[in-house]
């Protein structure tokens, strides 16, 4: 998800309180269709139930969050939000990365259990499985 | 702790005398060492074998020990990369047997075998540890080759197998 993603309607009526810019590019994605409910709707969409909050945001932050906000002609809370989706969505990522990572590692030193009393192939015959290549 | 070459680690095997010096490094805090490509040929050598059972248990035990970090395993670095590249471009072509026994493995695999060699060499001279090895010709070579590309730095200490 890109934080130049639209922030969907909940409904008609509520698209009142947003930018106009806000609701062209909701509209030319075809996600101004988009409902409350909908189960494609983006991690931004944000709904009457959801959890209300007030934070300080950083200064740093602070300072894209104005750029984004300017650049899409969205509100500043609309920007917060889109930028705390990108990177929630980059944080799910890298989980996601680290799992598979983590497996796959597991996976490739993953060995049967070694039972000393089985047959072993002589020293001769590993070294020759081995060094068959060399000259 | 020294870098053991695949001619040398290829002799690991339970009960081993190897594995006991390998023990024995590793409880001192200095496990012996192998670079990457040896833990490639050696996984090669027996996975390449697998039909038969003894070497399907010979390469979980391999990997068992290097689970345990019984040795530790030296990467390909962005250097080292560098040196087995420009070692290759100085010495393409592995020496020749020069009357020994020829290697059983086609033309194109004895030349895998040499890069192989090449990016031992590589990790060990970086790492500045001697390398052990029971094939003091090719290494000899590439030794050499470093110490061309690398005058300042000197060559590839070169050491016989233990024992």
């Amino acid at each position: 998800m890109r934080y130049s993603d639209p922030m969907p309607t909940k409904n008609a009526k509520a698209s009142t309180g947003r930018s106009k810019a806000v609701s062209r590019a909701a509209k030319q994605s075809g996600r101004g269709a988009l409902r409350k409910g909908s189960r494609d709707s983006p991690a931004s969409t944000a709904r009457s139930s959801d959890r209300r909050t007030t934070l300080r945001v950083p200064r740093a932050l602070d300072t894209e969050v104005s750029r984004v906000s300017r650049e899409l002609g969205i509100s500043g809370n609309e920007a917060l939000v889109r930028l705390a989706a990108r990177g929630a969505e980059s944080a799910r990522r890298e989980r996601e990365v680290r799992r598979v990572i983590e497996r796959r590692h597991a996976a490739v030193m993953e060995s049967g259990s070694f039972d000393a009393s089985a047959a072993f192939p002589s020293e001769r015959e590993i070294r020759e499985a081995i060094l068959a290549d060399r000259d | 702790m020294p870098v053991w070459d695949t001619s040398v680690a290829s002799g690991l095997r339970p009960e081993g005398k190897l594995l006991e010096l390998a023990a024995v490094a590793a409880l001192a805090g200095e496990p012996i060492r192998l670079a990457a490509p040896t833990v490639a040929e050696i996984s090669y050598g027996l996975q390449r074998r697998s039909e038969d059972e003894r070497f399907v248990r010979a390469l979980d035990w391999f990997t068992e020990i290097l689970g345990a970090g019984l040795l530790e395993v030296l990467p390909v670095s962005r250097e080292a990369a560098l040196v087995a590249g420009r070692l290759r471009a100085l010495h393409p072509m592995p020496p020749s047997a020069g009357g020994r026994r020829a290697a059983t493995g086609s033309k194109p695999e004895r030349r895998v075998a040499w890069v192989a060699d090449i990016q031992i060499a590589a990790c060990a001279w970086l790492q500045g540890e001697t390398l052990c090895t029971a094939d003091e010709r090719h290494f000899g070579l590439l030794s050499q080759g470093i110490g061309e590309l690398f005058p300042q730095e000197g060559g590839l200490e070169v050491l016989p197998p233990p024992g």
